[in-house]
């Protein structure tokens, strides 16, 4: 066993987790406020929202703002706690104890971002538990040690709750730890800009984007799974900005990513050409 | 005295009318007059004695208001000649005759002479030449009214009916056209009426069913009564000259081949329709509403309904395709459109002809009325006066949709150039040329008012702004009626619309918005009677499902409906749509999916409407009552079951990754770097969840043929019952995957599966309850349901995944079609599931189905249980041996 006492250079570990430069984001609503209170008071957050409504690059911004490492986990199926919290390795003709993601975070401070929580096995998701109440604690099993979280750790989770079967949801228990931030598509002035900034197009294409995906949302549960997230316009505006022919662009960032049904193909290439 | 002043005086002059009524009469004509009038008398008499007193009364000063003593001979003359085809005639001459007498131009002996020689063709014809003479004389003045006469007189030597249409018409056709245009109107009549193709009879002369003098003749088509019937409603929405281009087809197709132009002329049945199909070139409404529908819906933002306008054209078909309107809620659009040769331009149209409609509803036209658009029909030529407010309100939606979406702007560029480039440049109306933006030359303005055309380009710009209303044009369209009114303007050929845009109807949309309000207030009436409270907006949306499943091209909409049979069918439809509706609040979703035909060799797109339906939770009772019956087999299944699960976790020793230090590999590569020999890195422990992974969903037939009771009292269905409760227990112990669905099918629209317990879900005695709903009810279509399940146990992501079929006959359902186009369906589903990595399994109680089910499910995936109160016992032991 290694020793604690001596002293760790915290930033050191998690410079490399820093946000170098301030990320491009309009605040929707009062998200900044609650997330900065959040993080003031120790409590977990969860985002909540359609894929591609900007919940990674909010997560990001904050870290910037208040200046924490972000640690991202993109959770998958074959996530096991051990990839979470860490395991021993061999080196040379020693063991050495390799911290997981969340373990970093918990150690030397700095935000754990677990994207897409969903995803991970039930059984996987339980280890953040003892982190989310106020005992915020992360049980080293394998060290036989109680890791007690540094003030400046923060855990979030993004859950996608639409297009998940009944056989993805999170339990009960997990989800009533969080306070939820809910991320919708930005209002249309704010998602022009959003889309002029990303993809660098002008304002009259921004705004023909951003109709077209006001309609293509408005077909949402019409024969559409899912409209347009703000992620597609700007896939589109940056396909424009490099010289695709504007309806091109948005047929193969906007139509075929969201639907493959020939007809409804067909109906959302005529709302297109309707509106560049 | 004659005779006849004799007779008359003796029979009517009691209270001395006739005397009266002579000493009038003297006053105004010689004795050769009053002669005529005795002999008309004398003809009223022997068929109606209560109108003769009348006639005596009312007829001197009627004949007073002529100039002098030889027009009213001649008025008396005629009236008799008249009198002697129909004495009802008399009666129709002398109703009409102060109201001819007070139109502008005043009475003319020649309106009697026109009648007279019509009354010889028909008298039926001539009362109705009576009834509508003076508004037509207001309508078309002097002159043309003659020709509108004479006109009248040829359809009826031709055909009496037709004719008797084409005087009830006119009124009304009168006010939607142009005065000059009335004779290109009747001619086209008459051009039908000669040249229409002659269908065979039925029925043969010596035939049973054969009748009269009809018998075994060739029938004439009763198109040119068609025509003058439909007219009122057909002209002003169809201008003449897109009605004669259709006559010209027609006919045409009828010159080439007699078959065709009947297909042509009449759709009255689906024979005939699908004959037109095959000639008619171009785009149909059928092929490409799947794409416009949501189009359309994307841009209202509501459920807007696209409807054939053929509706409108019951009586000439074929018209349609020339005109599109909207009703408020829903847009009617041509069944077809082949205006030009290359169909993605037709398509094009299509969709250029939607969201000008769609403009009218987003860009408020119909903020105004019938009530505010009077303001336009009492100018001096309402018909035109609407074209003009058309025209501007057209203009101002289509400014601002090309605002707003530029693409439509491109569209309409090239429609427009690929339009005009197949006319020639004089041959476009005014409209056209202000619309296109295309400057007439010289030549053009023989026909068309320079002046008209200079003031509608200026009113052209202003309601070209982005801040303009309806209220906007309106007004502009008053002041251009007044100048016209002031400086005289004529314009003398009909002005045709831009092709790509339809009638704006404000009666309609009032009909229809009245309408609907009525048939939901009766309907919501007849429901409180029947105890049923149920919202407005429930019995809309039932109608409005109704009417979908009827299809584009019904031959009605059902708000209009007045008939009162109809409408109480309608209610029977409404009130199990309701049902339908009550019953999906527990609908998860409805899904489509194609089915095999054998005889095709191909899929039916989207043939089956399956509904996937929670089961709705009763009570526990029959789940409890099967648990103690089989008590004993219970918790022997539940132990055999338990000892296959097996241990949670697995290890695998010597991994190149993994969560621990596998000590032993460890030693041995320390030992061998010593030695000098590389070591091997595989030094880790990897674990591994070793669940056993299994899924399966059960899939229960729940037809009516498992109500059959069995000797121990029980119906195949308790039994299937009983046996799923025993797999529940065995399987909650197992911890394998598990759903049950219950399904039953009645015709191809309607195929329910009831979901009892699907995958995930917690086993809670909410979903015990459950199990109750298993209950007979409708048929067994298995394709769409096998497909159904399959894609539901598609989503499970286990190793093995089986899909159990309990069932107890073959597929059957009333629109199945015959034994083998079930099985062969079934076989496809079950081929389909296979695919993609599902293995099925068929436990069935029927004895005959060792014929088909091999081939269905392959030789050794099925059971056929002969002993059926068995069942339970042995669908566990079954489900072992499949999965272990």
């Amino acid at each position: 066993m290694e020793s604690e006492v001596v002293a760790i250079d915290h930033d050191a570990v998690l410079q490399e987790y820093l946000v170098d430069s301030e990320p491009f984001y309009l605040p929707l609503e009062d998200e900044v406020d609650l997330f900065t209170i959040a993080y003031e008071k120790k409590v977990p957050v969860m985002l909540k929202g359609p894929t591609g409504c900007g919940k990674t690059r909010f997560i990001s911004y904050m870290a910037y703002k208040l200046n924490l490492p972000l640690i991202t986990v993109a959770c998958h199926e074959d996530l096991t706690s051990s990839d979470l919290v860490g395991r021993y390795l061999l080196d040379g003709s020693q063991t050495v104890w390799q911290d997981g993601p969340l373990t970093t975070a918990v150690r030397h401070g700095g935000i754990c971002y677990l994207d897409e929580i969903v995803e991970a096995r039930k059984d996987t998701t339980v280890v953040i538990h003892p982190l989310t109440d106020d005992r915020r604690i992360l049980p080293l099993e394998k060290r036989a040690q109680l890791l007690q979280a540094m003030d400046r750790f923060m855990l979030v989770i993004s859950y996608n709750p639409g297009y998940q079967t009944v056989l993805k949801d999170l339990k009960q228990s997990t989800k009533q730890r969080f306070i939820t931030l809910n991320f919708d598509y930005p209002s249309a002035e704010l998602e022009e800009e959003i889309v002029m900034h990303e993809s660098g197009v002008s304002k009259k294409d921004a705004i023909s984007l951003r109709k077209i995906a006001e309609k293509f949302r408005g077909m949402k549960n019409r024969g559409l799974d899912e409209g347009a997230s703000t992620r597609l316009l700007i896939y589109a505006g940056v396909l424009i900005k490099n010289g695709v022919e504007p309806r091109r662009a948005c047929q193969s960032a906007m139509v075929d990513p969201i639907t493959d049904d020939p007809e409804m193909g067909k109906t959302l290439e005529e709302i297109i050409s309707s509106i560049l | 005295m004659s005779e006849l002043e004799t007779k008359f005086r003796d029979k009517y002059d009691s209270n001395g009318v006739f005397s009266t009524c002579l000493d009038e009469l003297s006053a105004l004509v010689d004795e050769d007059g009053k002669e005529e009038f005795f002999k008309t008398l004398d003809i009223v008499d022997s068929f109606s004695k209560d109108t003769v007193p009348w006639m005596l009364k009312s007829l001197p000063s009627l004949l007073a208001r002529q100039a002098d003593s030889k027009s009213r001979l001649e008025t008396l003359k005629a009236i008799t000649s008249i009198g002697r085809a129909k004495w009802s005639a008399v009666v129709a001459v002398l109703n009409n005759l102060d109201k001819v007498c007070n139109t502008t131009d005043g009475f003319n002996i020649e309106w009697l002479n026109h009648g007279v020689k019509i009354s010889c063709a028909d008298q039926d014809a001539a009362i109705e030449y009576f009834n509508v003479s003076a508004d037509v004389m207001e309508h078309l003045g002097g002159k043309l009214f003659a020709v509108w006469a004479s006109l009248g007189e040829e359809i009826a030597t031709k055909s009496w009916r037709a004719s008797k249409e084409y005087f009830k018409a006119s009124p009304s056709v009168l006010s939607k056209i142009e005065p000059g245009d009335m004779e290109q109107w009747a001619r086209l009549g008459i051009s039908l009426i000669e040249k229409s193709p002659k269908v065979k009879s039925k029925h043969k002369a010596q035939s049973l069913f054969a009748i009269g003098a009809a018998a075994g003749q060739a029938k004439q088509m009763k198109l040119g009564i068609n025509y003058f019937k439909s007219a009122p409603e057909i002209l002003g929405r169809v201008s003449i000259s897109d009605l004669s281009g259709w006559v010209e087809e027609g006919l045409s197709h009828t010159d080439e081949k007699k078959e065709k132009g009947e297909a042509f002329f009449s759709l009255q049945t689906s024979k005939s329709r699908s004959a037109v199909d095959e000639l008619v070139k171009g785009l149909e409404l059928n092929d490409v509403h799947g794409v416009l529908l949501p189009f359309a819906e994307a841009f209202t933002g509501s459920k807007t309904p696209i409807r054939s306008s053929s509706i409108f054209y019951k009586n000439m078909p074929g018209l349609s395709r020339f005109f599109s309107v909207t009703d408020g809620t829903r847009i009617y659009l041509p069944p077809q459109v082949s205006i030009f040769a290359d169909e993605e331009l037709n398509f094009k149209s299509y969709k250029l002809s939607l969201i000008h409609e769609i403009a009218h509803l987003r860009y408020n036209t119909f903020d105004i009325g019938t009530k505010e658009m009077s303001a336009l029909s009492g100018s001096h030529d309402s018909a035109l006066s609407m074209k003009i407010f058309e025209f501007l309100e057209d203009e101002r939606v289509d400014h601002l949709t090309v605002q707003e979406l530029p693409g439509i702007a491109r569209d309409k560029t090239i429609l427009t150039n690929e339009f005009t480039k197949k006319l020639k440049p004089d041959e476009l109306s005014m409209f056209e040329y202000l619309s296109y933006g295309i400057d007439p030359q010289d030549k053009a303005f023989e026909r068309i008012d320079r002046k008209l055309f200079e003031a509608l380009k200026k009113a052209m710009e202003k309601v070209k702004c982005d801040n303009t209303s309806v209220m906007h044009t309106l007004e502009l369209a008053k002041s251009i009626s007044k100048e016209i009114e002031a400086g005289n303007h004529l314009v003398r050929k009909t002005e045709e619309r831009p092709f790509y845009r339809g009638v704006i109807d404000f009666g309609l949309i009032e009909k229809t918005k009245r309408a609907t309000e009525e048939l939901i207030e009766t309907f919501s009436n007849r429901l409180a009677q029947k105890g049923a409270e149920v919202e407005a907006a429930d019995i809309l949306e039932a109608i409005t499902r109704i009417e979908e499943s009827r299809g584009i091209d019904s031959d009605s909409v059902l708000v209009h409906l007045s008939d009162s049979e109809e409408i109480s069918y309608l209610f029977e439809e409404t009130e199990q749509m309701l049902e339908e509706m009550e019953s999906e609040k527990n609908m998860r979703r409805t899904v489509h999916y194609d089915e095999w035909d054998h005889m095709l060799d191909d899929y039916k797109k989207s043939w089956c409407r399956v509904r996937e339906i929670d089961m709705v939770p009763t009570n526990q009772v029959c789940y409890d009552a099967a648990l103690k019956e089989y008590y004993g087999v219970v918790s022997q299944l539940k132990r055999h079951f338990a000892l296959l699960r097996p241990d949670r976790i697995k290890r695998f020793f010597r991994e190149e990754r993994g969560d621990d230090i596998d000590f032993d590999a460890v030693i041995e590569s320390v030992v061998e770097r010593h030695a000098g020999v590389t070591p091997s890195d595989r030094v880790y422990i990897r674990r591994e969840k070793n669940l056993r992974d299994v899924s399966v969903a059960f899939l229960v037939d729940m037809s009516y043929s498992t109500s059959d009771e069995l000797p121990n009292g029980k119906t195949i269905m308790d039994i299937q019952r009983e046996g799923l409760v025993l797999m529940a227990e065995a399987l909650e112990s197992i911890g394998d995957q598990w759903a049950v669905y219950g399904f039953t099918t009645h015709y191809r629209d309607r195929c329910d599966v009831f979901v009892v317990r699907d995958f995930n879900m917690p086993f809670t005695d909410e979903i015990k309850k459950r199990f109750d709903g298993l209950k007979p009810t409708g048929q067994t279509r298995l394709g769409a349901v096998i497909r159904h399940a399959s894609s539901l146990l598609a989503r499970v992501t286990s190793r093995i995944r089986l899909l159990v079929l309990l069932s107890d006959g073959r597929p059957y359902d009333l629109d199945y079609g015959n034994a083998k186009y079930a099985i062969e369906d079934t076989r496809k589903a079950v081929w389909e599931g296979q695919q993609k990595g599902l293995s099925f399994y068929c436990i069935t109680v029927d004895k005959k189905s060792r014929d088909y089910l091999p081939y269905m499910y392959g030789g050794t995936n099925f059971s056929l249980i002969d002993n059926v109160e068995a069942l339970p016992v042995m669908l566990p032991l079954i489900y072992k041996r499949l999965t272990t």
